[in-house]
């Protein structure tokens, strides 16, 4: 690989080598105020072309690593910088084994996670990146929460938060300038632009946090809450995680300790400030 | 169902079983898999214990142990309950 670069994200030191300068000069700008990566790389992304002419001429990336999908869609140069972030998705989603990674959002306040899980576009990442931005409340992460079998603690992955679309409004008139990346328009997901957390949060990455509250929130509707009962938490959760059966029992003993000991509630909100006011409530019943 | 069919449960420690309200978690240890059994799964697994059963004789114990009737359509229902979890590799037949 012609360029490269290293990434400490939470657990995770990433080594990202690229054809093309752009991708990796756009990450060193987005990354810039991460803790410097230190030690052996885990996790290993590569950036390629497909062919040796097509670095030059209508250049298309393609995403590799450790783990590849043979058919991850080429993108223009242009969106080198989405490319690596979902390289670097991927290597984490396939290639992680230390952790049970939850496609969930978290942050966490005293010591103690919320952790919000959920398709895409129910409103886990924005609502994160909200509560990140406000009052104490510390940014886990927009995408993946990582638990430690051992000790059943969340960990922190605080990427830049991947703001798409009515979001990226929302969160340019919270947030300094400075803390944003290139806006990405018309991606295979839309409009996106990453946002990156605050400095108390990258600041705290290392630092675990026991989960209190699972949420599953859902935008868009009236407000409404339902408890969900441990066995359709384990369900859902074996769901949300990427690598539950590559962790066997270690796995199994982690989840079920998980659902058993932590409240879980369904969450639907028509609109932010709704949800963010719901969501403050519910954590003060769960931690009074 | 027949006669001479043997059930055995795999043994205890390969089962790792956790009850999380009305489902029971089960872990295999041997095949890695996870799987969520409803009552009465758990209690026969349960029952089954580490001895080998015949329907007829696993029926008769049921019925002894939850007061019911140990034959008829009583014993259809346990036939199809084994070989669900026979279907699950958490019971073999031979």
């Amino acid at each position: 690989m012609r360029h490269s670069i290293r990434l400490n994200v939470g657990p995770a030191q990433f080594r990202i080598g690229s054809d093309w300068a752009q991708p990796v000069v756009q990450l060193a700008k987005l990354y810039a105020s991460y803790p410097v990566a230190e030690g052996p790389a885990n996790a290993t992304v590569h950036l390629f072309a497909a062919r040796p002419w097509r670095r030059f001429i209508r250049p298309a990336v393609h995403i590799g690593g450790d783990f590849t999908i043979p058919d991850a869609l080429p993108l223009p140069l242009s969106m080198g910088l989405l490319a690596a972030e979902m390289a670097m998705n991927l290597q984490m989603a396939l290639g992680w084994r230390r952790h049970m990674l939850l496609h969930a959002s978290a942050v966490a306040r005293g010591g103690r996670a919320l952790i919000m899980s959920g398709a895409s576009g129910s409103g886990k990442s924005t609502l994160a990146a909200l509560l990140g931005e406000s009052g104490d409340w510390r940014l886990m992460g927009d995408e993946f929460t990582l638990l430690d079998p051992a000790s059943g603690d969340a960990l922190a992955f605080p990427r830049p938060v991947s703001l798409k679309n009515a979001a990226i409004a929302e969160m340019e008139t919270l947030v300094a300038a400075d803390r944003f990346g290139p806006l990405l328009k018309d991606t295979p997901k839309g409009d996106i632009r990453h946002m990156v957390p605050r400095a108390e949060a990258l600041a705290a990455m290392h630092q675990p946090a026991t989960p209190a509250l699972i949420l599953f929130p859902r935008f868009g509707s009236e407000l409404a809450v339902t408890r969900i009962a441990p066995s359709e938490l384990f369900v859902r959760l074996t769901e949300a995680s990427t690598n539950y059966a590559m962790l066997g029992e270690a796995g199994f003993t982690a989840l079920t300790r998980l659902v058993q000991s932590v409240p879980a509630l369904a969450v639907s909100y028509p609109d932010s400030a709704s949800g963010l006011a719901l969501v403050e409530q519910l954590w003060a019943e769960a931690c009074p | 169902m027949r006669a001479d069919v043997r059930y055995r449960a795999a043994v205890a420690h390969d089962l790792v079983r956790v009850e999380l309200d009305e489902l029971t978690a089960v872990f295999d240890r041997r095949s890695g898999q996870t799987h969520l059994l409803a009552s009465p799964l758990p209690e026969m697994l349960e029952a089954l214990g580490a001895e080998e059963w015949t329907l007829t004789a696993f029926a008769a114990q049921l019925a002894s142990e939850y007061d019911m009737t140990g034959e008829g359509e009583a014993a259809a229902r346990i036939d199809q309950r084994l070989a669900e979890l026979v279907a699950l590799g958490l019971v073999e037949a031979r």
